[in-house]
């Protein structure tokens, strides 16, 4: 879907938290050879969440820097969650957050559910709101504390942070040229209700799951719009691990230099719902007036979503003004033991 | 004013796993009324300091507890302030005496801690603290905010903090109810485990089970003993935030200030002074506070101070200590031939606070 | 926390957090009440917010002293029981 109207980011914020794990001390734990696992999956470190921490917290978090940058009136009618780590089975991260930032009540607010793609629908959704006239202004928030049992692949890359994106049509910082969808039933990755981790289907996960899918919308997105990817300037795929979104950007026919601003995964891991948002922010951070920027990410269960945003003037003027961006959020991180990282995940479950 | 006190009891101090709630109660009724020269009906009104049996023995009522002990059932209420609930109990009677509503009363405070774990302990000692205000306070943690805040403005050094606990577990060496018989060093207090830095765990009065009673009257006594000349009452706001200063317990000036005035008596007339030690930094802005000496000069003060060991090593059941706090008075200035002696007895943090001023009739 | 008193507590929230204010004094927490046991060492501050002081912990196991400059976050401020209310709340974090 093209976008007619005059629509896109009017503000966005980052969260991480301060503290991250080394694969290497994954790996020892685990028994494995030192840069085994974290070669081939090509990361470093990933983050972990502060014991008193969680998605709507961090949500919070992402979500009040975001308030912070508006440089409009904050008129948010619209608010959208999309997590796989939602504190509650029943009850809304939503509402916390909303609370947390004295947002109005006249407010349409739901969280999301769609592994890695929950957060993207969430934008996606919020930019309907935005092109349809139900909200002046919408937030979509991709958070996640992900989880991943002792000894799984997973542990060396499910991470924590949240990303906050107010869509709106004042002073636009990157205006939303196109999205689209796809989704079908493909189980690579689960966890039934109840259950404190998930499961997947190994190498299942790849060429069926995530390659079809980012491949299919993103070939879909960039026929709508008529371009090529020698057109886009940044391209980000969702981030599994490092190795999964320089494939499929090769084998779409990008280059290392589009897509490399969006690889922080190297250095946060898998945030789930906020990877793929993440990255944008991270491209944004950065990005120059009239850059064309592509996003496709990818949830579990399967689907993606992708993305088209030109960047507007008004983002290098207004980011001279900011501070905490994500690089300096990836600078800060302390480096912790593996106990100390289990004390903090296993309190998630609280 | 002139209240007399005609008899007091003060119970074993310690954790008494063989006492429960009710037998600390009425082994402090019965010492008191034994000390007195009064009979059990002579009771006319019964005043009970405790401040969580509710949560520490799941017993509420405790004035009709109290009560029960007498053929005749006095009239009993029980009154709570946190760890001030005894001191405030007193007032109460005295109030009660001074509009000669009753001829004698009887005053018990109580406080059976060691049935929880140290946890729940923990919670229950920091509900005396604003519950919404102070979320996630602990009471050493608001004592420790105060210790730095203390640290920072006089200069306080960390074995002036050690040097209250090595005085008074000494002090405590004398006085067969305490908790404790045990001297330290002051390398041992200086090393003791941190609870909220800086207070340690030897910086901090323990967990204990006690009671203590006085019988007070305004009739004339044979052989007069001591007589209450003075008391005094302080508030501040329950929040440490809510407090101009950290560097004094305002409330303790205050009924410091109204007591001496009501007895006619400067503060270095005192010659000795129980105070609400609950921990070590307590002590020292008690001191202060009190007037026997300027800030930051605790250790210049001339006043005995905690003879019975204090709350830091006699212990503090916590509803007891106020009540404790006067028995033992009375009896240590019969005993030492003492003219002037001082209670201070504080509620939380500092929010309340009752002071009294007692003559010894010299021998 | 009880659900009437988080419901109370929350509407707090929007007056403080992301406000900025300076650490007047605080403590290092070791020991608490079992609401705050997994959470433990955390520090506990009176902190000056514009004209008001407030009493805050800090972030997870972050030292706070006095004169350090700090933010108004939301953060879990008890882990208590995996079946009742999640216990948010205000706490400051060094900024």
């Amino acid at each position: 879907m093209k976008f007619k109207k005059n629509i896109g980011i009017v503000s966005y914020g980052a969260c991480l938290p301060t503290q991250a794990i080394a694969a290497s001390e994954i790996e020892k734990t685990q028994g494995r050879d030192i840069g085994s696992v974290s070669k081939s999956l090509g990361v470093d470190q990933k983050t972990v969440p502060g014991i008193d921490e969680d998605t709507a917290t961090l949500a919070t978090d992402a979500s009040l820097q975001a308030l912070e940058r508006l440089g409009v009136k904050q008129e948010i009618e619209a608010l959208f969650v999309g997590s796989e780590s939602h504190p509650y089975a029943v009850k809304p991260t939503g509402t916390i957050v909303k609370e947390a930032l004295g947002l109005s009540e006249n407010m349409s607010l739901a969280d999301l559910q769609f592994a890695c793609k929950a957060g993207t629908q969430a934008l996606q959704i919020c930019a309907s709101y935005i092109a349809s006239g139900m909200a002046k202004q919408a937030v979509a928030i991709g958070a996640d504390t992900a989880q991943a049992a002792p000894g799984d692949v997973l542990e060396f890359t499910a991470s924590a942070g949240a990303v906050s994106f107010i869509l709106g049509k004042q002073n636009i910082l990157a205006k939303l040229i196109a999205t689209g969808s796809v989704a079908t039933d493909t189980p690579d990755f689960w966890r039934r209700s109840g259950e404190a981790y998930p499961k997947h289907a190994g190498r299942f996960t790849g060429e069926p799951a995530y390659f079809y899918h980012v491949e299919t919308a993103t070939k879909n997105l960039l026929k709508e719009i008529k371009l090529e990817p020698k057109d886009i300037d940044h391209c980000i795929f969702h981030t599994p691990n490092a190795k999964f979104p320089q494939l499929v950007a090769k084998k779409l026919g990008f280059t290392k230099e589009q897509l490399a601003n969006s690889l922080i995964v190297k250095k946060i891991g898998n945030t789930y719902a906020a990877a793929a948002m993440l990255a944008l922010a991270a491209v944004l951070d950065k990005a120059k007036t009239g850059e064309k920027i592509l996003l496709t990410s990818y949830g579990s269960g399967a689907g993606a979503d992708s993305f088209l945003f030109e960047v507007a003037k008004e983002l290098e003027v207004r980011r001279e003004r900011w501070n905490n961006l994500l690089a300096s959020q990836i600078k800060k991180l302390k480096l912790i033991n593996y106990q100390e990282y289990r004390e903090a995940v296993d309190l998630l479950s609280h | 004013m002139q209240i007399n006190i005609a008899g007091s009891y003060i119970t074993k101090f310690g954790e008494l796993w063989e006492k429960s709630l009710e037998d600390l109660l009425f082994e402090a009724i019965a010492g008191a009324v034994e000390d007195s020269n009064l009979k059990p009906k002579d009771i006319d009104a019964i005043f009970v300091a405790n401040k969580a049996g509710a949560s520490f023995n799941n017993q509420r009522q405790i004035n009709a507890l109290a009560s029960s002990y007498f053929q005749h059932k006095p009239p009993a209420m029980r009154i709570e302030g946190a760890c001030a609930s005894g001191g405030l109990a007193l007032l109460s009677a005295e109030y009660a005496l001074l509009a000669k509503r009753y001829k004698n009363v009887l005053v018990v405070g109580v406080e059976k801690m060691t049935d929880v774990s140290a946890s729940e302990t923990t919670q229950i000692l920091a509900t005396a603290a604003d519950m919404s205000r102070e979320y996630g306070s602990t009471f050493p943690g608001l004592y420790a905010i105060l210790a730095q805040a203390h640290m920072k403005k006089y200069k306080t050094t960390r074995n002036k903090l050690s040097a209250v606990a090595v005085k008074n577990h000494k002090h405590a060496m004398d006085n067969p109810m305490a908790q404790f018989h045990k001297e330290f060093s002051l390398d041992q207090v200086s090393s003791s485990i941190l609870l909220a830095d800086p207070l340690r765990l030897l910086d901090c009065s323990p967990i204990s089970d006690g009671a203590a009673a006085v019988i007070l009257t305004n009739e004339v006594i044979e052989n007069e003993k001591c007589k209450i000349i003075g008391t005094g009452h302080g508030q501040d706001s329950l929040d440490l935030a809510g407090r101009d200063s950290l560097t004094e317990l305002v409330a303790t000036k205050q009924a410091a200030q109204q007591a001496l005035k009501q007895a006619g008596l400067k503060p270095e007339q005192i010659q000795a002074a129980e105070v609400h030690d609950c921990f070590t930094i307590a002590e020292i802005l008690a001191i202060e506070d009190l007037g026997f000496t300027e800030k930051g000069k605790s250790e210049t003060a001339k006043q005995i101070i905690n003879p019975s060991g204090g709350l830091k090593a006699c212990g503090h059941p916590v509803g007891a200590t106020g009540v404790k706090q006067l028995a033992f008075m009375n009896k240590y200035l019969q005993k030492n031939n003492l003219q002037y002696g001082l209670t201070h007895n504080v509620g939380g943090s500092g929010a309340t606070t009752v002071v009294h001023v007692i003559e010894g009739v010299l021998s | 926390m009880r659900p009437a008193e988080y419901y109370r507590q929350n509407k707090d929230w929007k007056k403080y957090i992301g406000k900025v204010g300076i650490v007047v004094a605080s403590t290092m927490i070791r020991v608490s009440a079992p609401e705050q046991t997994d959470l433990l060492p955390y520090s506990y501050a009176v902190v000056k917010v514009g004209k008001e002081k407030k009493e805050y912990m800090g972030v997870g196991h972050e030292k706070l002293k006095p004169g350090d400059k700090v933010k108004c976050v939301l953060r879990k401020v008890g882990i208590s029981n995996k079946a009742g209310i999640i216990e948010y709340g205000i706490k400051v974090t060094k900024i």
